[in-house]
C-alpha cells in the first residue's frame, strides 16, 4: 500500500536519511524502532509532505507522493498523529476533533465519525467542551488519535504515542490501536517503547543513524540478539 | 591536507574579513576621499551617508545586538537636533557643547522611554510603544510653536564656530563649506563606532547578547537585565542625539517633519536590514549603499520612490540575510 | 463652553471613530494572529479603499452601497495578490520576524507614491451618503455617522461569526494556533494566509470608504490609519479581536473628548499617552495574548 524507495532526506545541508526503503501492506501494523535522532520522525514527516526527499520516491498505491503538497496527502488518506500531540490549545475537544476531518473524505460524515470516536474514547465525550490545552497527557493523546481518525484515513501514522504517558494509559492506547487494525485501518508507528511495539505490531524496521538496519516480522525481531541488547536491555 | 584544500582554506581565510579590519580600511578610505572628491554635492551625499551610518549603527546597537526592536529611534535624533539648535539660539550655548548636550538630553529621553518598555516582552509591543512615544515627541515639538516655530521652521541655526586645530590653524564652518563638516562627521562616526566596538567586546556586549537570545535564561543567570536594557537605550539614544545635533548645525534649519517623521525610522530600518542586522559593519554599508543609491535614482524623477519601494521588496525577497552578513562573516564581536 | 451635552455628543462621535479604529485594527490583529507578522502596507489598502469609493461614487455615480461593496471586493483581491507575490516567497526562509515587515514597508512606499503619481496630491472630497442629522433627547447625530456605526458593527459581527463558525474560520484558527499541526490536518496554510490578507485589507478599505465623506481622500491618508491601527492593536492586546474593538473604542473616545476639552492639536498626544499608561499597567494589553 505504502512504499518508500531509497529516500535521501536533508535538513538544509545535513543528511538525515540515507537510502531508506520500507513498505507497509494493507491491514498491517508496522513499527519503526530506534533511539532518538535515528530518523523515525524525519521519515514520518517526509511521508506527510512536511519534508521533501532529495532522492527516492514514495508510492501510495500507484500514486507518487514525494512532490505532493502536504494538505493533499491528507486527502489521499494518510493521517499523522504528530509527536507531542500538537493539539490546538485554544479549541475545545470537539473542535479539535472536527478539524481532523477538515480536508478529507471524512468531512461529509464528520458528525457520525465524531460519535464513533467518542465511543472509542468515552472519556472525551465527558470533556468535549473543555479546552484541549487543559487536558491531561493521556487525554490529549486520545484527542490526537481521535483527531487523526476523523479523516477516515487509509493509513494512520503515529509518532511516539507512548511518550510521557503512564504505563496503564499506554496499554490502553495500544489496545485501541489493535482494535483499529481489526477494523481495517493500516498503521505505521514510531515507538521508542520497543517492548510494547513489538508485542502489538506485525512487522518492524529498526532505524539507526538515518538508515534501516534491521527488518522483519515482529516475532523475529523480539528474538533478535541486537534488538534485545540495544533496545530491550537484555 | 591536499594542495587544493590548503589553497582553498587560505583563500577563505582571506575572504573572512573581520569587522575590525573592514572598519579600519573603510575609515581610511573615507579619510582620504576628500582629496579626490571636491564637488560639494557629492560631499553632501557622503556627509548624509555618514549621518545615517551613525544613526543606524546606534539603532543596530539596541536592536541588532541587544535584541530590543524599537521603532521610535528618530525621536532621539530630532531631540538632539532641536535641543542643540535652541540652546545655541536662545541661550547662546556653543554648538560644540550642543553636540554633547544634544546627546545627553536624547540619552535622558532614551532612559524615559526605556522604563515602560522594560516589562514588555513581545517585540511588537516595544516597537509600537516606542513609536507612540516618538509621535508624542514630534507632535509636542510641532505644537510648542512659540519655542520651536513648529512647521514654520526653525531658521538661522548657527553653524559650528571657528575652531583652532594644531598644525591646521583655524577651521571655519561658515559659508557653506563642506570639507570641515565632512571631517567632523567622520570623527563623530569614528568615535561612535569605536565606542560601540569596545562596548560590544566587553562584558556589556555579552550581556546584550544574553538579553537578545533569551530574556528568561539571562534572568536566571543573574544578569541584571534592567540595567543592561536601560544602558542599551541610553547609549543608542546618546549617539543618535549627538548626530542629530550635528545635523542641526549643518543644515541650519529644522522642522518637525524633517527630523521626526516615521519615514526616518523606516529608512533606518531598511538600511540596517539591507546592510545586515546585528553585524558591526552592516549599518554603515547599508547607509552608504542606500543613500548613494537613492541619489542615483534621482534621474527617475517622479518614479524614484516607487522604484525604491520595489527595490526594497526585491532585495528582501532575494537576500533575506542582508548584504553585510554575506560578506563580513562575523557572529560575535569578540572574534 | 463645555456642556454635558457636548461631552455626550463627543462620546458618540468617539464611538463612531472607534468603530473605524476597530475595523482597521481587526485586520492587523487578524494578520498577526494567523501569520505572526506585522503588515506595514495596511494603511495603503485603507487608502486604496478610499480612492475606489471616490471614483465609484463621484466619477461613475454608482450608489453608495454598491461603492462600498466594490471597495471591499477590489481591495480584497489586491490584498490577496500582494500576499501571493510578495509575502509567499518569504514563508519558509529565516528571519520571518523582520522580513515581511520590511517587505510591506517597501510595498507601502510603492503604493503611496503610485497613488501620488496617478491621482496627484490634491485632497479629494466625497459627498455624504445621506445628508442630515437625527436628534435623540437633544443629542444630534449625523446620519452619515450612524451609517458608519451600523455598517461597521454589522461587519464586525459578521467577521466574528465567520471566524468562529465557518469551516474556513476553523482552518484559520487552527493555523493561528499551530501551523504545522494544521498542515497535518490537511489545511492549505498558504491559501489561508492569502485569504486572511485579503480579508484584512478589505476591512481596512471598508473603514476608509465609510469615513471618506468625513475625512478627505489623499495618498497619505494611510499613515495615520496605520499608526492608530497599530496602537489600537497593541492597546487591546496583540492577536485579540475583542481587544481591537475595545481598544478602538477607548482610543476613539479619548480623542474625541480631548478635542473639546483640550484642543485638536493635542488629541493624539493624549491618546498616545493613555496608550502608554495602559501598557505600563497591563504590559500585554487589555486582553493579553488571547488567541483566535
Amino acid at each position: 500500500m505504502l512504499n518508500l524507495n531509497d529516500l535521501d532526506v536533508f535538513y538544509g545541508d545535513a543528511q538525515a536519511l540515507w537510502g531508506v526503503s520500507m513498505e507497509v501492506r494493507e491491514g498491517e501494523m508496522v513499527t519503526l524502532l530506534g533511539s532518538n535522532g535515528a530518523g523515525k520522525t524525519t521519515t514520518l514527516k517526509t511521508i506527510s509532505g512536511l519534508l521533501r526527499p532529495r532522492k527516492g520516491e514514495i508510492r501510495f498505491g500507484d500514486v507518487r507522493l514525494e512532490r505532493t503538497e502536504p494538505f493533499s496527502i491528507v486527502r489521499y488518506g494518510i493521517a499523522q498523529v504528530p509527536e507531542g500531540r500538537r493539539l490546538f490549545p485554544n479549541m475545545t475537544v470537539t473542535e479539535n476533533l472536527l478539524v481532523g476531518a477538515y480536508n478529507s473524505r471524512g468531512w461529509a460524515g464528520r458528525q457520525s465519525t465524531l460519535q464513533t470516536v467518542y465511543k472509542i474514547f468515552p472519556v472525551l465525550q465527558q470533556r468535549k467542551s473543555q479546552l484541549a490545552g487543559t487536558l491531561s497527557g493521556g487525554e490529549q493523546q486520545m484527542v490526537a488519535i481521535g483527531r487523526a481518525l476523523m479523516s477516515q484515513p487509509a493509513i494512520l501514522m503515529l509518532d511516539e504515542p507512548s511518550l510521557g504517558l503512564a504505563p496503564k494509559i499506554v496499554e490502553m492506547i495500544f489496545q485501541i490501536l489493535k482494535d483499529i487494525i481489526e477494523k481495517g485501518t493500516t498503521i505505521l508507528l514510531n515507538e521508542q517503547n520497543v517492548q510494547i511495539a513489538l508485542q502489538v505490531a506485525h512487522r518492524g524496521y529498526v532505524m539507526e543513524s538515518g538508515r534501516i538496519s534491521l527488518e522483519g516480522e515482529a516475532s523475529a525481531l523480539i528474538e533478535n540478539e541486537h534488538v534485545r541488547k540495544a533496545y530491550l536491555g537484555l | 591536507m591536499g594542495t587544493k584544500t590548503k589553497w582553498m582554506s587560505s583563500f577563505s581565510h582571506m575572504s573572512r574579513l573581520s569587522s575590525k579590519h573592514g572598519f579600519f580600511i573603510a575609515t581610511a578610505i573615507l579619510a582620504i576621499l576628500p582629496i579626490f572628491v571636491q564637488d560639494p554635492y557629492l560631499l553632501n551625499v557622503l556627509i548624509i551617508s555618514l549621518i545615517f551610518a551613525v544613526l543606524t549603527a546606534s539603532w543596530n546597537l539596541i536592536c541588532g545586538y541587544a535584541g530590543i526592536f524599537t521603532f521610535g529611534h528618530q525621536a532621539f535624533f530630532g531631540i538632539g537636533a532641536y535641543v542643540s539648535a535652541l540652546l545655541a539660539m536662545k541661550a547662546g550655548i556653543s554648538p560644540w557643547l550642543g553636540l554633547i548636550l544634544g546627546g545627553i538630553v536624547a540619552a535622558f529621553l532614551g532612559f524615559l522611554i526605556g522604563l515602560p518598555c522594560l516589562r514588555l516582552r513581545a517585540a511588537p509591543y516595544v516597537a509600537i510603544t516606542t513609536l507612540a512615544f516618538s509621535e508624542i515627541v514630534r507632535i509636542t515639538c510641532m505644537n510648542l510653536v512659540d519655542l520651536t516655530r513648529g512647521e514654520l521652521g526653525l531658521w538661522g541655526i548657527p553653524n559650528f564656530p571657528d575652531i583652532s586645530v594644531p598644525f591646521l590653524g583655524v577651521i571655519s564652518f561658515a559659508g557653506g563649506v563642506r570639507i570641515p563638516y565632512y571631517y567632523l562627521i567622520l570623527i563623530i562616526f569614528t568615535i561612535a563606532m569605536l565606542t560601540f566596538y569596545f562596548l560590544l567586546k566587553s562584558h556589556i556586549g555579552l550581556a546584550f547578547g544574553a538579553v537578545r537570545d533569551s530574556q528568561d535564561a539571562a534572568e536566571s543567570l543573574g544578569i541584571y537585565i534592567t540595567y543592561y536594557k536601560l544602558l542599551a537605550f541610553v547609549t543608542s539614544a546618546f549617539f543618535a542625539g549627538m548626530v542629530g545635533s550635528f545635523y542641526a548645525h549643518y543644515i541650519l534649519i529644522l522642522t518637525p517633519t524633517s527630523v521626526f517623521p516615521v519615514g526616518l525610522m523606516i529608512e533606518i530600518l531598511a538600511i540596517t536590514l539591507i546592510g545586515g542586522v546585528g553585524t558591526f559593519l552592516g549599518p554603515m554599508t547599508g547607509a552608504f549603499l542606500l543613500t548613494v543609491g537613492l541619489e542615483y535614482l534621482r534621474f527617475l524623477g517622479e518614479y524614484r520612490l516607487m522604484t525604491y519601494g520595489i527595490l526594497l521588496v526585491l532585495v528582501i525577497i532575494f537576500m533575506p540575510q542582508g548584504l553585510a552578513k554575506n560578506i563580513f562573516r562575523d557572529k560575535a564581536i569578540s572574534e | 463652553m463645555i456642556t454635558g451635552k457636548l461631552i455626550i455628543e463627543q462620546v458618540f462621535n468617539g464611538l463612531v471613530l472607534g468603530c473605524m479604529y476597530a475595523a482597521v485594527a481587526s485586520g492587523l490583529t487578524l494578520i498577526w494572529g494567523t501569520m505572526k507578522m506585522l503588515n506595514f502596507a495596511h494603511g495603503e489598502f485603507y487608502m486604496l479603499g478610499g480612492y475606489v469609493l471616490y471614483f465609484a461614487l463621484t466619477v461613475f455615480g454608482i450608489p453608495p452601497a454598491v461603492c462600498l461593496l466594490l471597495a471591499v471586493v477590489i481591495v480584497f483581491v489586491l490584498g490577496a495578490l500582494v500576499e501571493k507575490i510578495a509575502i509567499h516567497p518569504l514563508l519558509d526562509k529565516p528571519g520571518w520576524e523582520l522580513s515581511p515587515l520590511v517587505v510591506t514597508v517597501g510595498i507601502s512606499i510603492f503604493l503611496q507614491n503610485l497613488a501620488l503619481k496617478i491621482w496627484g496630491e490634491s485632497f479629494k472630497n466625497v459627498p455624504y451618503f445621506l445628508d442630515g442629522t437625527a436628534e435623540f433627547f437633544g443629542i444630534r447625530m449625523a446620519y452619515q455617522r450612524m451609517i458608519i456605526f451600523f455598517v461597521t458593527a454589522l461587519v464586525m459581527v459578521g467577521f466574528w461569526l465567520f471566524i468562529k463558525r465557518s469551516k474556513f474560520g476553523m482552518g484559520l484558527r487552527a493555523t493561528a494556533q499551530d501551523r504545522d499541526a494544521a498542515t497535518l490536518m490537511g489545511i492549505n496554510v498558504k491559501k489561508i494566509y492569502t485569504i486572511t490578507f485579503g480579508i484584512s485589507s478589505a476591512m481596512a478599505a471598508l473603514a476608509a470608504a465609510l469615513l471618506a465623506p468625513i475625512f478627505s481622500i489623499n495618498p497619505w491618508m494611510g499613515n495615520a490609519a496605520l499608526l492608530k491601527g497599530f496602537i489600537t492593536v497593541v492597546l487591546g492586546g496583540l492577536g485579540s479581536f475583542e481587544g481591537a474593538i475595545l481598544g478602538g473604542m477607548i482610543l476613539g473616545t479619548a480623542e474625541s473628548i480631548s478635542v473639546v476639552v483640550l484642543s485638536s492639536e493635542w488629541k493624539d498626544v493624549v491618546a498616545f499617552a493613555i496608550f502608554i499608561l495602559v501598557l505600563i499597567i497591563r504590559p500585554s494589553g487589555l486582553f493579553g495574548t488571547k488567541e483566535w
